[in-house]
């Protein structure tokens, strides 16, 4: 029977701060947008949770809460540098790490805790690594699957360890409410309260062929998920399926109405998109531009060209002929962004026809881009940039 | 509150258990001795890596400091002041 670990970091770049500044602990601390400024809250502590305050909230609303929380920008290179730390940590007790997010993993357990006598023993082990190399805390669950370990890490934290055997499940489990399942936001919700399931327990009895004519393969799923049945696979880096799109997009400090302004965002955003293209080894066929009016009324345009693409300067271009079909300058803008998707390796059969093709096509990237790739590669992200894209909106 | 620096700065420091640990700094003409390195981490420029360090000065004044390896130069990054 499968055993996976759920390893959740407790209030984690909040935590990072702390640990470092000793100035910040036991105080209220947001790891975000400043309040003055449009963004929102990334991670607050537990002492600025007491407030209210929760990850996604606007942080002009968190500074409302508590107006002597401390909010510090998120340090991405602390938190990547700690989270491969975390990683190293994680296979030590086994091969099969699955890092879902920076701030929590699935580890596959099977046959391993035997050798350390026990789960609880593996997992307290691991929580004390943990603490004794990073200052850190994190609350474990384990479980017989992904979703009912990740269930399991949230019912004690900071700093827990919940094990739940398939014993455990209808007991402590089937009583929550449906929308403690990871995946079931409330849309869902709202359709599973529609047709009376409350609980997990009563979308764990529910009829799988029902939950699949009312709720299509996504309710099967889930139904099979609330019983225990499957979820259990852990994906380590190099078994993860490919992206299917890579994209960026910017939210301005204020609001942008200038086309000018727009298309130097658009460069920059190409250049983001080109870049991780071509990183990855992919090229893209279908170009998509979004953008958010102040109102929030946000729109998508996109096109399919006949070949795939990682040029930048060829995203660029079709980003600005989509925004200028179909956006009237003047009315101001929240938010860019363009993303490429259809995406293949250019190595892959059907993409080699393009060697008879004359022109910007028939080479994945242009020259300039292979130049600034090489650049960057040695020098870091920041030594080469257009002069253009340094004109974005901010 | 913190302030965010690019000072370049003189530092003092030792190789320990395979690690670069900054001991005692001159920033601004005066002499800061190293209490407690709280944290570390590297970051990338390129091929080039920077190292952090994250301090607390014996007056208990938190700092931030950089080693840039490329260019083989310290920084202040980052200051607390409340």
């Amino acid at each position: 029977m499968p055993r996976i670990m759920h390893i959740d970091m407790d209030a984690y770049f909040a935590s990072l701060e702390q640990m470092k500044n000793p100035m910040l602990q036991n105080r209220p601390v947001v790891v975000g947008s400043s309040p003055d400024q449009r963004g929102v809250v990334s991670t607050a502590s537990y002492e600025a949770r007491a407030f209210g305050i929760r990850s996604g909230m606007s942080s002009a609303q968190a500074g409302k809460l508590c107006p002597d929380a401390v909010f510090i920008g998120v340090d991405g290179d602390h938190i990547t540098s700690t989270t491969s730390a975390l990683k190293t940590i994680f296979e030590f007790y086994s091969p099969r790490v699955e890092i879902v997010s920076v701030d929590e993993a699935f580890v596959d357990v099977t046959g391993c805790t035997h050798l350390w006598g026990g789960e609880d023993v593996l997992a307290g082990h691991l929580k004390r690594t943990v603490k004794d190399q990073l200052d850190l805390t994190c609350s474990v669950g384990i479980a017989p699957s992904k979703i009912m370990a990740k269930l399991a890490s949230s019912v004690f934290k900071p700093d827990g360890l919940t094990i739940l055997t398939p014993e455990d499940i209808p007991a402590m489990v089937y009583p929550l409410p449906v929308d403690k399942l990871w995946g079931v936001g409330p849309v869902v919700t709202k359709a599973f309260n529609a047709v009376g399931i409350e609980t997990i327990g009563q979308l764990a009895t529910r009829n799988i062929s029902d939950l699949r004519k009312r709720f299509g393969k996504w309710g099967e799923m889930l139904g099979k998920l609330a019983r225990g049945e499957g979820g259990s696979e852990i994906l380590p880096p190099d078994e993860q399926p490919d992206e299917k799109s890579v994209g960026h997009e910017r939210t301005f400090s204020s609001d942008v109405g200038s086309l000018d302004d727009l298309k130097a965002t658009l460069n920059f955003l190409a250049d983001l998109v080109g870049r991780r293209l071509r990183r990855h080894e992919f090229a893209g066929r279908t170009i998509t531009l979004k953008y958010r009016f102040s109102n929030f009324e946000t729109h998508t345009r996109r096109t399919t060209l006949e070949f795939p693409t990682d040029d930048t300067l060829r995203i660029y271009s079709v980003a600005c002929a989509l925004l200028s079909h179909s956006y009237k300058p003047g009315r101001k803008l929240r938010l860019l962004g363009i993303s490429v998707s259809h995406l293949s390796h250019p190595t892959q059969p059907h993409d080699q026809l393009d060697m008879f093709v004359r022109g910007p096509l028939a080479k994945p990237a242009g020259k300039i881009d292979h130049l600034v790739d090489t650049i960057r590669d040695r020098f870091g992200e920041r030594s080469i940039a257009s002069a253009y894209s340094r004109m974005q909106a901010r | 509150m913190y302030q965010t620096l690019d000072d370049p700065v003189d530092v003092i420091a030792v190789f320990e258990n395979h690690s670069l640990k900054p001991m005692r700094f001159r920033w601004r003409g005066k002499v800061h001795k190293v209490s407690r390195v709280t944290g570390s981490w590297k970051s990338r420029e390129g091929t080039y890596v920077i190292r952090h360090y994250s301090l607390l000065d014996t007056d208990e004044n938190f700092f931030e400091l950089a080693y840039n390896e490329r260019l083989s130069q310290w920084t202040i990054s980052k200051i607390w002041q409340e």
